[in-house]
């Protein structure tokens, strides 16, 4: 079910996301027509959704800005524009990073850190220096296609510096959220993007797209214009139910991006390693966080841990079981025991209870099981 | 490979050469045919895409190199076209430099390979195959593809002219057989063909090809009443089978005791092509997850390349191919089918036919085959288990 739109208001706008604008450091602005803006506030309006706008480098004109305040909605807007606007979210691009220092301290911003391949090694001091400096941060790797093996080891470091900047501001009782970080400690289920299932991308020529990394890639992507009914061919792909790598992993805050599976991999639903490996040092990480927390988390929220797993990429399981021809039933054992983790500590009463109020059909199968076997 | 049920046996198919633990790895020689078969998947052939020996030469210095990426105990190289032997003398020195080089390091594979062929069958008698056949002796399997009796045959199998083929095949059939006595024959029938299957299976027989393997094209390419029409061929061959008894010594893949069943969504959860597990490399150098993702075999959508021979596999382009099971690229209704086993997709068909760019949609267009094939499959081993007194496999209903 569609819960938001994107809206990108002028084709220079900022990216928020790991997508690139090839137009965001052009000079000329082409703003969205604004019959096209009107169409998408009637369309939010009709259907009770919200509308996120993503802004280029400069103002809107006043009627532009009149419309955008008639409905629900979140701005996201380059850093740059800061000064000028104080109500939205602000992306930190590359041209955007001497202005880190003079934010002020601020406990309600919410940032978006776009961090090239290249500054990779400039992750955790970014990072110190944004502490303080925000309510929320989320960060997106760029340029995930050319990552070697060795950007993702340098990665993984620079999560273990931000690991200690991390416990240290918890532990001084500031509780920022942090996308790669913190978002695992309570998650018990996959946390994705799901472009396409939850929210629809409009882009200043008036068409929908996946999301607007499929609209920057080409415009030939376009799902179409205004309809009551919008079709998405092989929808049932967006799912995660139809990703084979993806349904069986735990990293939860992986937003498993549909514009970079389809990049990389060739299919929407087949996550690249470099993505799965990036996801899963982060679930590490936030694993090894937490039980150092554990005192200071406990207070406010029951403690659920993140199990150690042998592995950085689930395909490689995947694929080594079949490759082995391993027998599914052990496979899908061991499958289960990761995804079940957190279940694990449940009383089998109270697990058969939670059974029968998601689905009382479930108990009955859950009994033919047991008399075949 | 034969039972024993009572005392009469039943001659099962030949298993595949390591049981399947080989890894192949194809090499698009050419892209040339002498024939242009009606029913043909490549689309896009041509005269110009004939291989270099120094692409062939890169992409075996490629595989031999890369041991942790091909880990498989034996390798088969194999050779395809268009028609292969019309490169008969490039192919024995792509043949000798592997050799060599496999040698020279040291590989596993020097000591488990294979070189496979799968031909048209007009140039077989030529002297460059009979001395490639000579030199390089056990390593070679050929396989010539022949579809039956000559009305059959000719139906679909003719040179551009449109003159058929199967007497300039046929002729070579008997050396063939001499040279490679356990061999099979690949035969593809389509909706004009099934008037002739029971005849054309029992030809094939009766030439000495004891094994016929034979699949119905995966395209929609089936008119109303196809069905019955191929149930009614496959039952009255099934007759004869066993009036004749003939199932003590021959096979035809159409006929499998285990088909015919519903399949459980974990524990048959595997894909049924092995497309990706495989490789296939093109006169540019490319490599595809198999010769049906080359450009010139699709109609509808650009070819899938995984690699090359210069900056090697790309390993994200084949997570798709190595992750797809079966749940996740069938519709509900083939999951909800109660005779879904044994019923075959391709993985390059389903993408070319596919509403998106993707392998994860599977093309139906065979179903009602499938479901007649389940019938008439049904029909055989039931009479044929009440005359040899075995216990048959109850199984789902195929209507």
């Amino acid at each position: 079910m569609i819960k938001y739109l994107i809206a990108i208001l002028d084709k220079q706008a900022t990216s928020f996301c790991y997508y690139e604008n090839p137009d965001y450091y052009r000079p000329a602005s082409a703003l969205m027509p604004r019959a096209e803006l009107e169409k998408t506030v009637d369309y939010a309006a009709r259907n009770k959704i919200a509308v996120n706008f993503l802004y280029g480098n400069r103002r809107l004109p006043a009627p532009y800005e009149d419309l955008i305040e008639s409905i629900d909605h979140v701005k996201i807007m380059p850093l740059k524009l800061r000064r000028e606007m104080s109500d939205g979210i602000f992306v930190i691009n590359r041209d955007d990073r001497q202005e880190i220092g003079r934010l002020e301290e601020n406990f309600h911003l919410n940032l978006i850190l776009r961090l090239e391949r290249g500054a990779l090694g400039e992750l955790a001091g970014i990072f110190r220096s944004l502490l303080g400096k925000f309510r929320r941060l989320n960060l997106c790797l760029l340029n995930m296609e050319d990552y070697r093996p060795e950007d993702l080891t340098e990665y993984g470091k620079q999560l273990a510096k931000i690991e200690q900047y991390a416990a240290d501001e918890y532990r001084a009782g500031n509780m920022p959220e942090i996308n790669f970080i913190s978002d695992r400690f309570m998650l018990q289920n996959m946390n994705n993007c799901d472009a396409g299932i939850t929210h629809l991308t409009v882009a200043p020529n008036g068409k929908l797209y996946l999301c607007p990394g499929f609209y920057y890639d080409n415009a030939e992507n376009s799902l179409g214009t205004w309809q009551p009914e919008i079709e998405i061919k092989n929808s049932r792909l967006l799912r995660l139910n139809h990703a084979p790598i993806c349904r069986n992993c735990d990293a939860y805050q992986c937003k498993r991006c549909l514009f970079l599976n389809q990049k990389i991999t060739g299919e929407i639903n087949t996550p690249s390693s470099q993505q799965c490996i990036a996801s899963h040092l982060e679930r590490n990480t936030s694993g090894r966080l937490l039980d150092a927390l554990k005192p200071v988390i406990e207070s406010f929220r029951p403690y659920v841990s993140i199990p150690a797993i042998p592995y950085l990429d689930p395909f490689e399981i995947i694929n080594n079981l079949a490759a082995q021809e391993v027998d599914y039933r052990e496979r899908e054992r061991s499958i289960a025991g990761l995804l079940s983790k957190p279940l694990e500590n449940m009383t089998t009463k109270e697990l058969l209870f939670q059974v029968y109020r998601l689905d009382k059909e479930l108990l009955m199968q859950l009994k033919n099981i047991v008399r075949e076997e | 490979m034969e039972k024993e049920p009572g005392i009469e046996k039943i001659k099962t198919g030949k298993p595949s050469w390591q049981e399947g633990r080989a890894k192949t790895v194809t090499f698009i020689v050419t892209e040339d045919c002498q024939l242009a078969c009606r029913y043909c998947y490549l689309v896009g052939k041509n005269k110009k895409g004939r291989m270099s020996l120094e692409t062939a030469q890169k992409a075996v210095d490629y595989l031999l190199r890369e041991r942790e990426i091909f880990t498989e105990p034996s390798i088969i190289w194999e050779f395809m076209g268009g028609e292969p032997f019309l490169e008969i003398d490039l192919i024995d020195q792509i043949s000798d430099y592997i050799k060599r080089r496999m040698y020279e390091d040291d590989h596993p594979w020097f000591n488990s390979y294979r070189f496979s062929f799968s031909t048209n069958g007009l140039l077989y008698h030529t002297t460059g195959v009979q001395n490639y056949i000579e030199k390089n002796g056990a390593h070679v399997s050929i396989g010539i593809t022949i579809d039956g009796t000559q009305k059959k045959h000719d139906l679909q199998r003719v040179y551009p002219d449109g003159r058929g083929s199967y007497a300039d095949v046929v002729k070579n059939i008997p050396l063939w057989l001499e040279q490679f006595p356990e061999s099979s024959t690949k035969v593809t029938v389509a909706s004009d063909d099934i008037p002739f299957i029971k005849e054309s299976i029992l030809h094939l027989w009766g030439l000495g090809i004891t094994q016929v393997n034979i699949n119905v094209v995966f395209e929609d390419a089936w008119k109303e009443g196809d069905d019955r029409l191929f149930e009614e061929q496959l039952t009255q061959l099934a007759d004869t089978m066993i009036a004749d008894r003939l199932y003590r010594d021959y096979t035809c893949s159409f006929f499998q005791e285990s088909m015919g069943s519903m399949m459980d969504c974990v524990t048959d959860n595997r894909n049924w092509c092995g497309a990706g597990r495989m490789l296939s490399i093109d006169h540019q150098g490319n490599f595809y997850p198999c010769t049906r993702f080359a450009p010139y075999s699709l109609q509808n959508k650009p070819p899938v390349i995984v690699g090359n021979v210069k900056t090697g596999l790309d390993l994200n382009r084949l997570r798709p191919f190595l992750s797809l099971d079966r749940i996740t690229q069938s519709t509900q209704e083939c999951l909800d089918c109660e005779v879904a086993s044994g019923c075959a997709w391709c993985q390059a068909a389903n993408y070319d036919f596919a509403d998106t760019a993707t392998v994860f949609q599977r093309a139906v267009y065979i179903c009602k085959m499938h479901r007649a094939r389940v019938r008439a499959n049904n029909y055989y081993w039931h009479k044929l288990n009440r005359k040899l007194g075995r216990s048959g496999v109850i199984k789902g209903d195929p209507s």
